[in-house]
């Protein structure tokens, strides 16, 4: 019997995938006030970003209960017995930790291993993506688990940001604390290491921030998959789209509107490319 | 000191809230320095090398909030600092330090300068609100040195100056250092001294150096640096658990502590905006976390595998590994506005050339870097002289970025990431100055100059006038760089108004909607504009 892969909303997958693996998705929980959202489910990003603007409160996100990691194994145990659950990075949420104790609430007899992405957005969802297509293919769960470790450490992504005030906010923020308080406007590029944010780059421009993304995605000499994701700016979502078919096939590259539990901790206006791949010799983005 | 100028006068006994940021930058430089000494001291409550840097992020963290929100009294520094010190808190001896910067913020409420009186009532409450946050207090740590400083500053004569109450503080610290191992057996048979505790001494001696240097007396003798002494002696195997730290909604601390407190040691519990934020060591993680679900809501839950992180310590032989001091930038700049400019991008420092004064802090900064490599950005012409000097002043490795004009250095600074390692940095910066275009536009004899990359392109009457035609020219050129120019930003000098320089920007905005336009204060001499174009 085959291995089910469980993941979380920030793996930010497309429903087409979701559905054709047989993927479970558990929400994490969007806060507007007293409102409360499961992120994908009751809230699309459409309406969250429009929520966004003319809100006056900030939202907020909290993880999945334990509870409802374990009604999800349960659900996938029915059809299988081996569960390999990837979570975004545990030092970004306290998803994984969920996920854990998740395990000590399964009603079901079920095999359950629990591994933290270290990373987020589409860039989880490569992950997910990789375990998904061994477990399809017939793979242990040892298997499904060694694809899933061997892509965490193939993917990275890149982004720039609008504005740090949401990620400072949602206490996310880390090492790029370093670019708060510029008396200048700039352009942050932040990226993603051993699972915490840090700064990548900072420009005096937006354009030049998008010549940067364009840049770390061509420092790749393989590219397996890449994805452009963007919260409120579909526009140069596209356009970047446009100058980036030149490294990878157009129609292979994934494009979408940031779940709304990522565009909580980002604000409008991110725009990022995630790469699952290998990285020419000294390349590097930070 | 002209960027003081807007502020209360200051001397010996008071300082305002730029020379407060001032102090706590000393402090947190001269920790900075010492922070990888510290971490490899560290053996209680847990050997894992990391008090030195965790206690320099925090003030790092404060530091920066400091920064970015401008004061104008010394109690809102202090505030801001506290606050920013609290978000960046971690481990053991971080978070309890965040808890004393909350409490002397909180006693210093309202001053617009502080002085002997004000500090001694702050440290006093500093450790009070320290001590509270810790369930167990344990005598020959950061909380003893806090207390005997504390009760030292409050037998001060409160009309005294701050250099010589920081001197007493500073000895009666170092000092209570040195009885830490008297009062704690894991010190004494490890054969060192408190990490924790010897990091306070580090903030308050910076402190110190800096009233001693601002006072103009003397630069304080820099004591020897000690021989890096045997690593400290540590047991084969330990069983430390995790260190288990999250933030808890809807509870008060001191039902949390008492939920919490049998289930670990090292707890500290302190009152961060809207929630509590708990730090425990503990072998079971899960039942701290089952416990706290059980009181609200968790969020930012983080358990760290302190044992796996002991036995590379101690694979280390000892030393832990050395804490990360990239290079720092030093900028020289022609006007005192632009050092707010250069410092909010992560300059270590940017100094007036040419102004003995500002020498002289120069010095104290250059001596309190960590980092032995120096990113130099002077933004002028022919800075061969200045170079020169400043390499007769310090040992440390200069590496020069060649600006030649103020949009250049600015545009290298914006390219500056700390993370990014210094040649990296250096190829970036180069980069970035290439794709940016300067403009000066000033006033001299009665009429106004527009050079455009220092040759002047344009004259006539008014600024205004002026600016628009050399800015035309500079659009018109090829761009530097891939794509549109975006940005123009005006630095303007010393005789330019706020307002008039912002009609400018008005102007220009009107002129050319696609383009963004802000405006700064450069302080540089005289009636004239520095311009960039991006």
């Amino acid at each position: 019997m085959s291995v089910r892969i469980v993941t979380d909303s920030v793996a930010d997958l497309p429903a087409e995938i979701v559905q054709r693996l047989g993927i479970e998705v558990v929400p994490l929980v969007v806060r507007f006030g007293a409102e409360e959202y499961r992120d994908g489910l009751d809230l699309s990003p459409e309406r969250f970003y429009q929520m966004l603007q003319e809100r006056q409160e900030f939202p907020a996100t909290a993880t999945p209960s334990p509870a409802a990691f374990a009604e999800a194994y349960d659900r996938q145990a029915a059809a299988a017995e081996e569960l390999l659950v990837i979570t975004v990075s545990a030092r970004l949420s306290g998803t994984f930790q969920a996920a854990l104790q998740g395990r000590n609430l399964i009603g079901r007899r079920a095999r359950v291993e629990v591994l933290d992405s270290g990373t987020a957005t589409m860039t989880e969802g490569f992950v997910v993506l990789r375990a998904a297509e061994a477990a399809r293919a017939g793979a242990s769960l040892g298997e499904v688990l060694e694809a899933a470790r061997r892509a965490a450490a193939r993917v990275d992504f890149l982004c720039t940001f609008d504005t740090l005030e949401y990620l400072r906010r949602g206490g996310r923020i880390g090492a790029a604390a370093a670019f708060l308080g510029s008396l200048l406007k700039v352009n942050p590029l932040i990226n993603l290491r051993a699972g915490l944010v840090q700064p990548a780059g900072r420009t005096r421009s937006r354009a030049r921030a998008v010549d940067q993304l364009y840049a770390f995605a061509a420092g790749y000499s393989l590219i397996e998959e890449l994805a452009v994701e963007h919260t409120a700016c579909p526009e140069e979502a596209e356009s970047l789209i446009g100058r980036l078919a030149v490294l990878h096939p157009r129609e292979r590259i994934y494009l979408s509107k940031m779940t709304p539990v990522i565009g909580t901790h980002t604000g409008p206006g991110l725009l990022l490319v995630g790469i699952l791949g290998d990285k020419a010799k000294v390349q590097s983005a930070g | 000191m002209p960027f003081s100028s807007a502020l209360p006068a200051t001397n010996a006994h008071r300082l305002n809230a730029a020379e407060l940021r001032e102090l706590l930058q000393a402090a947190t430089l001269r920790l900075e320095r010492r922070a990888s000494a510290i971490d490899r001291l560290n053996v209680f409550p847990v050997p894992d090398a990391d008090t030195g840097s965790n206690m320099a992020h925090g003030m790092r963290c404060g530091l920066q909030e400091a920064v970015r929100a401008p004061a104008a009294e010394a109690a809102e520094v202090a505030a801001t600092f506290a606050r920013g010190a609290l978000a960046g808190a971690r481990g053991n001896s971080g978070l309890i330090l965040s808890q004393f910067w909350q409490g002397l913020a909180e006693a210093v409420g309202g001053s617009r300068t502080i002085g002997v009186e004000e500090l001694a009532r702050g440290l006093a409450s500093g450790s009070a609100l320290a001590f509270r946050a810790v369930a167990r207090p344990v005598p020959g740590t950061i909380l003893t040195v806090m207390e005997d400083v504390a009760a030292v500053a409050a037998n001060e004569p409160p009309d005294g100056t701050l250099p010589g109450f920081l001197r007493r503080l500073t000895e009666e610290a170092r000092e209570s250092v040195a009885r830490t191992p008297r009062l704690l057996a894991v010190l004494r048979r490890s054969g060192v001294v408190d990490a924790g505790a010897e990091g306070l001494y580090r903030i308050l001696e910076g402190a110190w150096r800096y009233v001693q240097a601002r006072a103009g007396e003397p630069p304080v003798e820099e004591e020897a640096e000690p021989e890096p002494g045997p690593a400290p002696l540590l047991p084969e195997e330990a069983a430390y658990g995790f260190c288990t730290e999250f933030f808890l909604h809807g509870r008060t601390p001191d039902l949390v502590r008492m939920a919490l407190q049998d289930l670990g040691d090292s707890l500290i519990v302190t009152a961060a905006p809207d929630a509590v934020r708990i730090h425990i060591h503990t072998r079971i993680p899960e039942a701290v976390l089952e416990r706290a679900g059980s009181l609200g809501r968790l969020e930012q839950v983080s358990t760290r595998d302190m044992d796996a992180q002991y036995r590379v310590f101690r694979r280390g032989s000892g030393a832990a590994a050395p804490v990360e001091a990239g290079a720092a930038v030093i900028a020289l700049i022609p006007g005192a506005g632009l050092a707010a400019v250069f410092r909010s991008l992560g300059a270590a420092e940017a100094v007036v050339w040419g102004d003995s004064g500002e020498e002289a802090r120069l010095l104290t900064v250059l001596e309190s870097l960590p980092a032995g490599d120096l990113i130099l950005i002077p933004n002028m012409p022919d800075p061969e002289a200045a170079v020169a000097r400043l390499r007769a002043l310090t040992p440390k490795r200069l590496h020069v970025v060649e600006a030649g004009t103020v949009p250049r250095g600015v545009a290298a600074m914006v390219a500056f990431v700390p993370q990014a390692g210094l040649a990296e940095n250096l190829r970036r910066m180069k980069e970035a100055i290439a794709a940016v275009r300067s403009m000066d536009v000033r006033a001299e004899k009665g009429r106004v100059v527009g050079l455009l990359e220092g040759k002047p392109v344009a004259a006539g009457e008014g600024l205004g006038e002026v600016l628009g035609r050399v800015l035309r020219q500079a659009l018109e050129q090829a761009p530097a760089g891939p794509g549109e120019a975006e940005r123009v930003t005006l630095f303007y000098g010393e005789e330019v108004a706020p307002e008039e320089a912002r009609e400018l920007c008005a102007e220009l905005q009107r002129a050319h909607p696609g383009l963004e336009v802000e405006s700064l204060a450069g302080g540089q001499p005289g009636r004239g504009l520095i311009v960039s174009v991006e």
